[in-house]
């Protein structure tokens, strides 16, 4: 694993008092799609959120390419490169689906492309092209969560976070979804997915950790821990 | 109508409303955008107003030039003004909650009230202009021309706020950042930054009002604390997060009072407008032109 995009090492993270990660680490590889699987509430959003700048750890590093993301701010990690899409989407409902597009792009140095990302994101997912003066709160479920995604590629990412993508949407959108996630990896954006849904996850996964309550407990490419009895007694207990 | 003597003098009282509505419109469009973006009540919008009219009273008392060059003159100052009080102020304490930031908000208006008090006494001033008693009259109905200047004025802001905020990529992130501080800085943007833009954009419309004011009404330190309740009154009229909302608010307050002030008297517009105030908080509380809160995810 010469490779290395990102490392999270040794990372303490607290809500206030309750400590919310203990001592985690990991580490995405270039170009690869890195999951982190989990149960709710296991601090899988709190991590996303911690590399992407909205949390800060109390102890540990995260590098990323040779540089310390540490108390850096969201926006400046934006700015490195790292694009994330929180959980629940959270767009600008009352802004248009353009609109959001075009502050995907809102960097000054990605706001020169804006007309060729706009572009690049219409490729992927036609269907907001037909929607761009509708205000986005008025969008389907999947639509929305393309609009999250399409708005954070509009920065350019290098390192894309996504945040539990198929939360709440029917099983042809989430097919959908993860088909592109896979095209976007395949033209050079290194992933890093957060997921619930395990059985899609492994699909399309190169390489996942497991993490509980707070914790990394297991890790290994799919199929590896496809065999793992462990791994099975806590994920696919009811279909294995 | 058989309230009003003819109809002339219904439509005379209208357009007194409306000009004088147009004011408050203008301060209530700044105080939309300040707690659109930071959920800050600005309560001292008023005091800033009336600081921008003794502005425009020394400007006229020492010089020759005429008041309505004030407007030119008090956007850049209040601009720079809005963004010291920002980031020396309010960045810091917007952190910890909203209610410090309303007990600032409070300080300041009655920091500044005791200033203008002290500095410059609490004698009423007035700005005197060339076309004080020139007025046009259009089928019987008076206007008169300070009132149309500041009327004008009232629009042209209103317009240029709308397309800020609609048609510049700044003006879109201020309308990012009211919605979602959060994924707005995911995608880049830098919260206090738009925030701090927002702010000087608030006290700037303060500004403009202000000059309005004093070209219009005699004013002293204190006179602003009432425009700062009916610029929230508009405000509430309008619906909070909509630039046009807030002018049709000031415009809608400014009619009711001065209707009610002719039909019932004069020391009943307040009470009148307070009113109809209460009644659109019961039946429509998300106000006239206000944005839903439901769609968020």
């Amino acid at each position: 694993m010469e490779n290395l995009l990102l490392k999270v090492e040794n990372i303490d993270v607290f809500h206030g008092d309750a400590q919310a990660l203990w001592g985690v680490t990991f580490n995405v590889e270039q170009h690869k799609i890195t999951a982190l699987l989990g149960a709710n509430g296991a601090g899988k959003s709190t991590l996303l959120r911690t590399i992407s700048g909205a949390n800060r750890p109390s102890r540990g590093r995260i590098l990323y390419s040779q540089s310390l993301l540490v108390g850096l701010r969201p926006e400046k990690i934006t700015a490195m490169g790292i694009s994330h899409v929180p959980e629940g989407r959270r767009l600008f409902s009352s802004l248009t689906v353009l609109e959001n597009l075009e502050l995907g792009a809102y960097l000054p140095s990605v706001r020169p492309l804006t007309k060729e990302s706009l572009e690049r994101v219409f490729g992927l997912f036609p269907v907001l092209k037909s929607r761009i003066h509708q205000s986005s709160g008025t969008l389907s479920g999947g639509e929305q969560q393309m609009l999250a995604i399409g708005r954070a590629l509009m920065a350019r990412p290098n390192l894309l976070l996504l945040d539990e993508p198929s939360l709440g949407l029917a099983p042809i959108v989430i097919k959908l979804l993860f088909d592109t996630i896979r095209v976007l990896n395949q033209d050079g954006v290194t992933i890093l997915l957060v997921e619930q849904n395990v059985r899609k996850t492994l699909e399309i996964a190169d390489y996942v950790f497991v993490l509980k309550t707070g914790v990394m407990t297991m890790e290994g490419q799919p199929d590896q821990l496809l065999t793992n009895p462990e791994f099975r007694r806590a994920f696919l207990g009811r279909i294995g | 109508m058989h309230w009003f003597s003819s109809s002339t003098t219904f439509f005379q009282v209208l357009v007194n409303g409306v000009f004088l509505g147009c004011m408050y419109g203008v301060a209530a469009i700044g105080l939309s955008l300040i707690f659109g973006c930071m959920q800050i009540i600005f309560i001292a919008q008023g005091a800033v107003m009336i600081l921008a009219a003794y502005c425009i009273f020394w400007m006229v008392s020492f010089s020759s030039i005429s008041p309505f060059w004030g407007f030119l003159f008090i956007i850049p100052v209040f601009l720079g003004f809005g963004w010291a009080m920002y980031s020396g102020l309010f960045q810091r304490v917007a952190k910890t909650g909203k209610n410090p930031s309303l007990l600032l908000a409070f300080g300041l208006m009655v920091l500044l009230e005791q200033l203008m008090a002290f500095f410059f006494s609490s004698n009423f001033r007035s700005v005197p202009t060339k076309y004080a008693s020139t007025a046009l009259r259009l089928a019987e109905v008076t206007f008169s021309v300070n009132r149309i200047i500041v009327a004008f004025v009232a629009f042209i802001s209103t317009a240029l706020v709308f397309l800020f905020l609609r048609k510049t990529i700044i003006g879109k992130a201020v309308r990012a950042v009211s919605e979602d501080m959060e994924a707005a800085a995911f995608l880049g943007m830098r919260p206090e930054w738009v925030s701090a833009v927002t702010f000087s954009i608030g006290i700037a419309l303060a500004g403009i009002a202000g000059v309005a004011t004093c070209i219009i009404f005699p004013f002293d330190p204190y006179f602003g604390f009432i425009f700062s309740l009916k610029a929230l009154i508009a405000v509430a009229f309008g619906g909070l997060g909509s630039v046009g909302g807030a002018l049709l608010g000031g415009v809608i307050l400014g009619v009711l009072e001065s209707l009610s002030a002719y039909i019932i008297g004069g020391g009943w517009a307040d009470a009148a407008a307070y009113a109809v105030f209460l009644l659109v908080l019961i039946f429509k509380p998300e106000g006239l032109l206000g944005r839903s809160y439901g769609e968020k995810a």
